[in-house]
């Protein structure tokens, strides 16, 4: 479905990302872990067209690397972004709204799954996204994210600033969410939660891939063990 | 007045309708580790944002070093020495890491050289001396949160309100964080903690509150705040991250 070759992206003159490639098939989910300032997030946003990169990255079939982002968006990648992002001053369905542009038609009834997967949010509607507490912003982020019916998720860190109650509940909607057909690419801190529900995973290092394997490969690696998970 | 260096006496912030927090009191003693737990919506960081002047409180007294300070301003807290640090961590981007702490510094000092003295001994504390002419906009997230500490670490505050310091590092950065936490109690600070990651946590509180839903919902050490039944169901759940 996505396939990265030879993936070099960067901020002006400093390179992040050094001849990466990923490839992920329909339905998979697959993480990727790395520290703080190993390329993670430069790598979704190469994806999603934000970051201006060389290599290639060809979604069922077509080059994305000559589209611009809102173009990625029409073809099914929907990108939900570290640090949240939400529209402060609009409210929760109006920043739903939003997340749903390109799908009038379905808004109704992706919203009532929002809702359902985050009952906090229907209890928050007509709030100002601004106002919510940081983890109700979280959920906002990720709720409108699924109003844009992705083929391809892109999460970054959607369990940051979450109670370890949601934590858990967001790990099993991605689950859902991917069950429904939906393929994820996920970047998490949460090496543990992560790699227990992907198919595969990556570990990125200073920008290069290191190290691949099935999800549960990397869980048993030494090295991932001592790095991400204090073992 | 018993030695609490902070006092929060049935605290209650509301914004038109809606109850954020409601009817909180717990005390604080002198160098403990505080743990500020909770959902997410549960009134927290608005409970940091009365405790350090940036809301006015709705009813209550909050009590620092025996004075009344919900009055205050925040830059009339941060005088009497109490600091905090935000989720979102915002440093000025195009000014350097060094800079970036002499700001805090600034609050203490008058005198450029005195600021820069002060802003590299807390580089060193957290680590960040080899960074500190860089641009604060280039360091990672990891690096970003330690800046936020020693910023707020040069106002040399007798109390540090954290919120969510930890979050976003994985695990070595949070162990590195929590050191420099135990260090700077270990110097005499008092610490407030609102934080997700409940290894973090339990590995270095005194004490715990829980809030949910605005109001307290328990509190005591670590292992009797982990093994609480109502704190697991609003709270931990059963998982791995619990």
């Amino acid at each position: 479905m996505l396939s990265i070759q030879h993936l070099n992206a960067g901020y002006g003159e400093m390179p992040v990302l050094k001849d990466v490639n990923i490839t992920l098939a329909e339905g998979e989910i697959v993480s990727v872990v790395g520290s703080n300032g190993a390329g993670k997030s430069t790598l979704l946003k190469a994806i999603s067209g934000l970051v201006k990169s060389k290599g290639t990255i060809t979604y069922n079939n077509e080059s994305l690397l000559s589209l611009q982002a809102h173009t990625i968006v029409q073809r099914g990648i929907v990108h939900v972004p570290e640090g949240r992002k939400i529209f402060p001053e609009m409210s929760v369905v109006e920043n739903l709204i939003m997340g749903g542009y390109l799908h009038p038609k379905d808004r109704k009834e992706n919203m009532e799954r929002v809702f359902a997967l985050f009952p906090k949010l229907a209890d928050r509607r007509n709030q100002l996204g601004g106002t919510m507490s940081g983890g109700e912003q979280q959920m906002l982020a990720i709720g409108r994210g699924l109003m844009g019916n992705p083929k391809l998720l892109l999460l970054d860190e959607p369990s940051l600033g979450l109670s370890p109650l949601f934590t858990e509940v967001v790990f099993g909607a991605i689950q859902t969410i991917n069950k429904s057909g939906v393929t994820v690419l996920l970047v998490e801190q949460n090496v543990y939660q992560s790699l227990n529900i992907s198919n595969r995973g990556y570990v990125i290092e200073i920008g290069s891939i290191v190290l691949t394997g099935s999800g549960e490969e990397l869980l048993n690696n030494q090295d991932v063990r001592k790095a991400f998970l204090g073992m | 007045m018993i030695e609490h260096l902070l006092h929060i006496n049935h605290v209650c912030k509301h914004f038109g309708g809606n109850v954020a927090v409601s009817d909180i009191s717990f005390s604080v003693d002198e160098k403990q580790i505080f743990g500020l737990i909770g959902p997410n919506g549960a009134g927290k960081t608005t409970l940091f944002n009365c405790i350090s002047g940036f809301f006015p409180v709705t009813s209550g007294d909050i009590i620092f070093d025996n004075k009344i300070i919900n009055k205050l301003r925040p830059d009339e807290v941060c005088h009497l020495g109490m600091a905090r640090t935000w989720q979102r961590v915002k440093p000025l981007g195009s000014l350097t890491v060094l800079e970036n702490v002499m700001i805090g510094a600034f609050s203490i000092t008058n005198a450029t050289r005195k600021a820069e003295e002060i802003a590299f001994e807390q580089l060193g504390l957290v680590g960040l001396s080899d960074y500190a002419t860089k641009p604060a906009g280039s360091l990672s997230i990891g690096l970003k949160k330690k800046l936020e500490l020693a910023r707020v670490l040069a106002t040399r505050p007798k109390m540090l309100l954290l919120d969510e310091i930890c979050g976003g590092l994985n695990l070595t950065e949070t162990d590195t964080i929590l050191d420099i936490i135990r260090e700077v109690r270990r110097k005499g600070a008092t610490i407030v903690f609102i934080e997700h990651d409940m290894k973090a946590v339990t590995a270095i509180c005194d004490w715990i509150v829980v809030l949910n839903s605005g109001e307290k919902l328990a509190e005591g050490r670590p292992e009797e705040i982990t093994r609480n039944p109502d704190v697991i169901e609003a709270y931990l759940g059963g998982g791995q991250n619990a």
